[in-house]
């Protein structure tokens, strides 16, 4: 398992630790599978970072994973016309990438 | 012809004056002593107002762990700023909500892009500082030149945009069209409504942040956020392209290895929860 920033989570991935509230309340268990919503619920309560598994061999993150880069390309596709007057600068290039896969990571 | 500044403004001279309740608001909230009790005396007077604030302070977005019911509540546990410049965006956002001329000019989308860049420059703003609040306002308001041009001289930024649908930038045009950017327009109603210095400094140069004497920080965060906004699709701007972020103000918040990908998740995720409690939320939309 590994620590793993909120805001680099995917859905498929599964928790390898409880999550708790301020009070001490389990909020959600561990081994649940992540999904949309629930990430979204977390970046909301201003969770930083959650455990996650890494070696269960999960077969859903791997799919997760190549169909996330699958999107990503997609979203490249769209954006680099609007980016035409910029990409060229190292950092636009960079916020390109980032936008793409933010935009990815929630179609 | 391009118009005078002054023959310009002449001619917005139908513009819509401040509401007086934010006349009331600034006064209120000038004086030292000004408590979460005078601030909601005031805006409890605009039923219409209080309801939208609330429903803004209740979002996600602020995420609140009760509920908040009375104006005064509101700004006891966000603080008299946040409130502040909360009626300050849904109060202009009324007035020049439903305004809009000829042009190609989609104002609810427009709305969408100045939220979109609200929240992408405070985001931004509050990866180095705290209290992005003021940013919010300058991200909602950075475009009101846009909207005062389209409602207020149609004929003129009907031809601005015929010449950006051919492939020139919106600032070009405007400046070939017009002689002057909506920036410059922007802040003739920044001062005509007695806006706060540093907002009217974010709707001035939230194109050229260099420029500006007041407020740099704030200014570069509106510069930035207003084309993360564009990046991320969140609204339509009526710029198609993504313009170069000055290299000065990118650097003033992205340091190598940060983590930008998870910040713009963080401003996507953000925007998706906030544009309901604004109203803005597309009807057809699936998120």
């Amino acid at each position: 398992m590994k620590e793993q920033d909120v805001s680099s989570l995917l859905p498929g991935m599964r928790l390898a630790d409880d999550i708790k509230g301020a009070s001490g309340t389990i909020i959600l268990k561990k081994g649940t599978v992540l999904n949309r919503g629930i990430i979204s619920g977390l970046v909301r309560r201003g969770v930083r970072s959650v455990m996650v598994e890494t070696d269960d061999g999960s077969s859903a993150q791997d799919m997760d994973t190549n169909e996330l880069k699958d999107k990503i390309l997609e979203q490249l596709e769209i954006l680099r016309p609007i980016f035409s007057r910029s990409s060229d600068l190292e950092w636009m290039a960079i916020l390109m990438k980032a936008a793409a896969t933010a935009r990815a990571r929630r179609s | 012809m391009q118009k005078s500044l002054q023959a310009m403004i002449d001619s917005m001279s139908d513009l819509p004056s401040m509401p007086d309740i934010l006349e009331e608001l600034f006064r209120v909230t000038s004086t030292p002593s000004c408590s979460s009790k005078d601030v909601a005396r005031v805006l409890e007077k605009d039923q219409g107002l209080t309801a939208k604030l609330l429903r803004v302070a209740n979002s996600p977005f602020y995420g609140l762990s009760r509920k908040v019911d009375t104006v005064e509540r509101a700004c006891t546990v966000l603080g008299l700023n946040t409130v502040k410049n909360m009626a300050l965006s849904v109060s202009i956002m009324d007035v020049f909500g439903s305004a809009g001329g000829r042009s190609s000019i989609d104002v609810a989308e427009m709305w969408r892009h100045n939220l979109g860049c609200a929240v992408s420059a405070k985001a931004v703003f509050e990866t180095r500082f705290k209290g992005g609040d003021d940013v919010f306002v300058g991200g909602i308001l950075h475009d009101i030149g846009k909207i005062i041009l389209d409602t207020y001289m149609q004929d003129e930024y009907f031809e601005v945009m015929k010449l950006h649908d051919s492939g020139v930038p919106l600032l070009d045009s405007e400046i070939r069209v017009l002689g002057r950017t909506h920036a410059a327009v922007g802040r003739i109603l920044a001062r005509r409504w007695r806006f706060p210095e540093k907002v009217e400094a974010m709707i001035a140069f939230h194109h050229r942040p260099k420029e500006t004497k007041v407020a740099m920080d704030h200014v570069a965060a509106v510069h930035v956020g207003n084309e993360i906004a564009k990046a991320l699709m969140l609204g339509k701007s009526n710029e198609i392209y993504v313009m170069p972020i000055d290299k000065t103000c990118w650097d003033m918040f992205f340091k190598n290895g940060d983590n930008i990908e998870g910040l713009l998740f963080k401003i996507q995720e953000e925007f998706y929860q906030i544009e309901d409690a604004f109203g803005l939320r597309p009807k057809n939309a699936e998120v």
